[in-house]
């Protein structure tokens, strides 16, 4: 058989098995849907994984795919989820969630379809980024991070503060906040957000970020403008991240800014590493691990009895312990994550299945 | 406000100050040997917090002390081995992510261990005492940190400067690679490094948790990164800068809760950050360093 | 003095000053169009800061720098880069985890007419050909087509510095700065070098300026010669007299082979 006819059958086999999969996502959905009440705690936690998926993809798009260690995930999603909330919240409603401090007029009336609250979200959190990413791209990798923490941390203490009341709520939180209608909305958004971030990332303007984050020095020389550069992946980055703050805030149905703190941006991170940092395909999984992973750890929780000896360790907070071991283990022996930087392909899980125990050789012999 | 209370506000933020001090130097001499921010080291200083409880409930306060110090001490080496020694070679990112991973994994074994609910600090006999000076009020802790501290940095600097440790650390913050092929133990200088730092944090402890009566696993996190804002602000890698960015910080922080915006004092010290960041980003007293290309 | 319109690279009493220490004092210096032209001194002399002033990594603390009459003070480098200035660095600088075609590909991007909104959309997809086109064109021409999807990380150091080159070829210069391109290479390696450099000066109509420690090729192929010295200029002219130059001798203590 020809080489070309060859690509056509794989190229064939390929269509044919994303379609499977397609059909075979929209039918799981489809029958959790039919099915709400009995599945109502999968459905959940599949909901949460698609937010978190969202953040995880933005944060990887930033972190690993244009090296710049940014920590501010949280207060960009926090800015998306208010935007969103005040302007969703059924203004019939609204009284009654800002009853200390009343709500601000020019706000009071304007409800807007979720789909544009969202991206108004989406666009406030960017254009925070794009005026904070002027003082804060400058910076080296270390200062970067804790500059991005500040800012989140900064971010949070305007929300929280009594002088925004009326607009915020201060810490009182805002809620009756309308949630998803059904799983294919959530389903819908996550897919097409990734999405745009999976082409961004395989167009020319992705492969910009890359060659900045392998190497500064000769991407400029390569005639790429480093502020720019880091300045576009950072402002798409927070983009999608206040879209997902907002899909969260749809799932929450209530929030405040204790929902924002720097622990929301550690779990983003733990996401990203364990599911390796620099793959796309990583970052959803690893979103679908660890999300169902803290639900079915919970019996780490309880207290254990086996054969009527109760076992020790078992309480409440052990979850989180060997959660966070977890995470050390993966930092030290797996530093690559599940994915390393590899993405999802039919090819790679057939090679995978026909030879399972075949290396790849890392370095080419011979001369030129 | 009248000058007794100026004054008494000035006595708090100094104390306060003294305390965050202690704690910056950990930040920043661990940084300016690893070129790293160690993110758990808050959480250390928050560890110190909970094993003084147990010490103290176990043993009397002078046998307390010292364990709780020696037990921060060797907390905070044992986490440079495990945590840190591993990835030297690693890139930056990695190290940092470990570093918070084992910042949560502190919090989490805290609230694991003896949940989240605050507990008690105890009473060491003499501190919490209340002594007049004019017309000040303040207990005998307030008084005592912000010297103890000025005593225990003028001990580094010495240290630093006039021992031969000092000085295998200061060529190991200067350039790695050739300190090692010096013959300096590279490993030895490090714990050390990690070992006065914790020490240090554990002082620091005692001397803010009698004030402030109770612990809780995330009591650590906010000063710690007002500690790492003080350390950068007076100079990564700069021992007087920690100092005094520790004690502008806590005065700071004081001012503005006295003047009635305490929500925004946590968030002061991030503007200080970000303003340093875009002035100087060196520091007070840190010095420019040029990139070869 | 100079007729500028020849020059395609001018430096004139360039100042590089780092704290207490001038990195270089005073130097003056011109390539003409065509030309293949060195800068020779011992480790430290300068040269690396001289190339760094030019492709506007440095900003000279006084002089100037001009490219084509241009002055380039106060340019980046990734302006400088698309005037037509492009280089290579004495500690390779690829893209270590990216393809052989990524590395000369991205280097395609400078000229390329889109927006990240076009990009992420594909409806670039013209400019997308071109670029895709060009740099398999180049990688061709340059031999390194078969080994397109290999990691730049994985190839064979020769190969790895031959990459380099051809990834600043990708940018279109008309001026190409190498700095120690021979480094690490053994005779053979060299003379194939010496060879590759006078065919891509002719294949695509470029004026080189390189900074190199194997005189065997500097002496070669040079037309001229500078040589430096802690950053100061001590000599130019040709081969001829530089080889004969006493000082020049003497600033490499007693050789100018290469051990």
């Amino acid at each position: 058989m020809g080489p070309n006819r060859m690509i056509n059958k794989e190229k064939r086999r390929n269509c044919i098995c994303t379609l499977i999969l397609i059909a075979a996502v929209l039918g799981i959905c489809g029958f959790l849907e039919a099915n709400k009440y009995s599945y109502s705690y999968a459905i959940s936690i599949i909901e949460r994984s698609m937010v978190y998926a969202v953040v995880a993809v933005s944060m990887n798009l930033v972190n690993g795919f244009t090296g710049l260690f940014s920590l501010g995930q949280a207060g960009f999603m926090a800015l998306g989820a208010y935007v969103t909330a005040i302007f969703t919240i059924p203004v019939g409603q609204r009284p009654s969630v800002y009853y200390i401090s009343g709500i601000n007029p020019a706000i009071a009336n304007i409800q807007l379809p979720i789909i544009v609250a969202l991206i108004l979200g989406g666009l406030v959190a960017a254009g925070v980024a794009a005026l904070i990413g002027f003082p804060v791209l400058r910076l080296k990798s270390d200062y970067l991070a804790i500059a991005t923490l500040g800012f989140a941390e900064i971010i949070r203490a305007c929300i929280a503060a009594p002088q925004f009341d009326t607009i915020t709520n201060g810490s009182y939180g805002l809620k009756s906040i309308p949630g998803f209608t059904n799983i294919f909305q959530p389903l819908a958004l996550s897919v097409i957000c990734i999405g745009l971030m999976v082409l961004l990332i395989n167009s020319s303007f992705g492969r910009m970020f890359k060659a900045v984050r392998e190497d500064e020095i000769a991407a400029e020389a390569m005639g790429i403008n480093l502020f720019k550069t880091k300045e576009l992946s950072f402002v798409i980055s927070s983009f999608f991240a206040g879209v997902s703050g907002g899909m969260l805030a749809m799932f929450m149905r209530s929030i405040d800014s204790k929902t924002f703190q720097v622990a929301l941006t550690y779990d983003i991170l733990l996401i990203v590493v364990i599911g390796g940092i620099g793959s796309v395909t990583g970052s959803v999984i690893g979103a679908f691990i660890v999300t169902a992973g803290r639900e079915l750890l919970r019996f780490f929780d309880e207290p254990l009895m086996l054969g009527g000896v109760q076992v020790p360790l078992f309480r409440p907070g052990f979850r989180m312990v060997i959660f966070s071991i977890l995470l050390m283990i993966v930092v030290l022996f797996y530093r690559k994550g599940l994915m390393g930087t590899n993405e999802f392909s039919w090819n790679g899980i057939f090679d995978f299945f026909k030879h399972p125990f075949k290396k790849k050789s890392k370095k080419m012999e011979g001369k030129a | 406000m009248s000058l007794t209370t100026f004054l008494q506000q000035c006595l708090t933020g100094i104390s306060l100050g003294g305390a965050y001090a202690l704690i910056a130097i950990g930040y920043t001499m661990v940084y300016g040997i690893l070129r790293l921010i160690n993110f758990a080291h808050g959480d250390i200083f928050m560890m110190a917090g909970y094993f003084m409880i147990f010490a103290m409930a176990s043993f009397p306060w002078f046998i307390a002390l010292p364990v709780v110090l020696i037990v921060t001490t060797v907390l905070g080496v044992g986490i440079e081995r495990v945590a840190y020694k591993p990835l030297r070679s690693a890139p930056r990112m990695s190290v940092m992510i470990s570093a918070i991973g084992v910042s949560y994994l502190l919090q989490n074994l805290a609230t694991y261990l003896f949940t989240a609910l605050p507990m008690g600090y105890p009473e060491i006999p003499g501190l919490k005492k209340v002594y007049q000076l004019g017309g000040l009020s303040a207990s005998f802790v307030t008084f005592l940190t912000p010297v103890l501290t000025i005593i225990l940095v003028y001990l580094l600097m010495t240290l630093i400067q006039h021992t031969k440790m000092g000085m295998a650390m200061r060529a190991v913050s200067k350039d790695y690679e050739t300190a090692s092929l010096m013959g300096i133990d590279i490993n030895r200088t490090i714990s050390i490094t990690f070992a006065i730092g914790s020490l240090l944090a554990a002082v620091g402890s005692i001397l803010y948790f009698t004030d402030r009566m109770t612990v809780f696993p995330f009591s650590g996190s906010l000063p710690g990164m007002k500690c790492f804002v003080a350390a950068v602000f007076g100079g990564i890698g700069s021992i007087p800068g920690a100092v005094v960015g520790g004690f502008l910080i806590g005065i700071g922080e004081t001012a503005l809760v006295a003047a009635g915006q305490s929500t925004f004092s946590d968030a002061f010290t991030f503007v200080i950050l970000i303003v340093i960041l875009l002035v100087r980003p060196t520091g007070i007293f840190g010095e420019k360093t040029t990139n070869k290309v | 003095m100079n007729d500028n319109t020849q020059n395609v690279l001018s430096m004139q009493n360039v100042i590089m000053q780092f704290g207490g220490v001038r990195a270089i004092d005073g130097l003056s210096l011109e390539v003409n169009k065509g030309e293949i032209v060195a800068l020779i001194g011992p480790n430290g002399a300068g040269k690396t800061t001289a190339f760094n002033c030019i492709t506007g990594i440095y900003t000279p603390t006084s002089g100037m720098v001009s490219f084509n009459g241009k002055n380039l003070k106060g340019i980046s480098p990734d302006e400088i880069t698309k005037l037509g200035i492009a280089r290579t660095f004495q500690n390779i600088r690829l893209f270590s985890n990216l393809t052989v075609f990524d590395n000369v590909l991205i280097a395609k991007h400078l000229r390329a007419k889109d927006n990240v909104f076009t990009a992420t959309l594909r409806l670039n997809l013209a400019e997308e050909k071109r670029m895709r086109e060009e740099t398999a064109q180049l990688l061709k021409e340059q031999g390194l087509y078969e080994l397109k999807d290999e990691i730049a990380s994985s190839l064979p150091y020769g190969l790895q510095r031959h990459l380099e080159i051809a990834r600043a070829l990708a940018t279109q210069p008309e001026l190409l700065l190498l700095d120690e391109p021979a480094a690490g290479m053994n005779p053979q390696e060299t003379q194939e070098l010496t060879d590759f450099i006078v065919k891509i000066r002719d294949q695509y109509k470029l004026s080189i300026f390189m900074i190199e420690h194997h005189m065997d090729l500097v002496m070669q192929i040079s037309e001229r010669i500078y040589v430096l010295n802690f950053g100061k200029l001590i000599a130019q002219g040709n081969p001829d007299e530089i080889q004969s130059n006493p000082e020049v001798i003497e600033a490499y203590l007693g050789g100018s082979e290469d051990a």
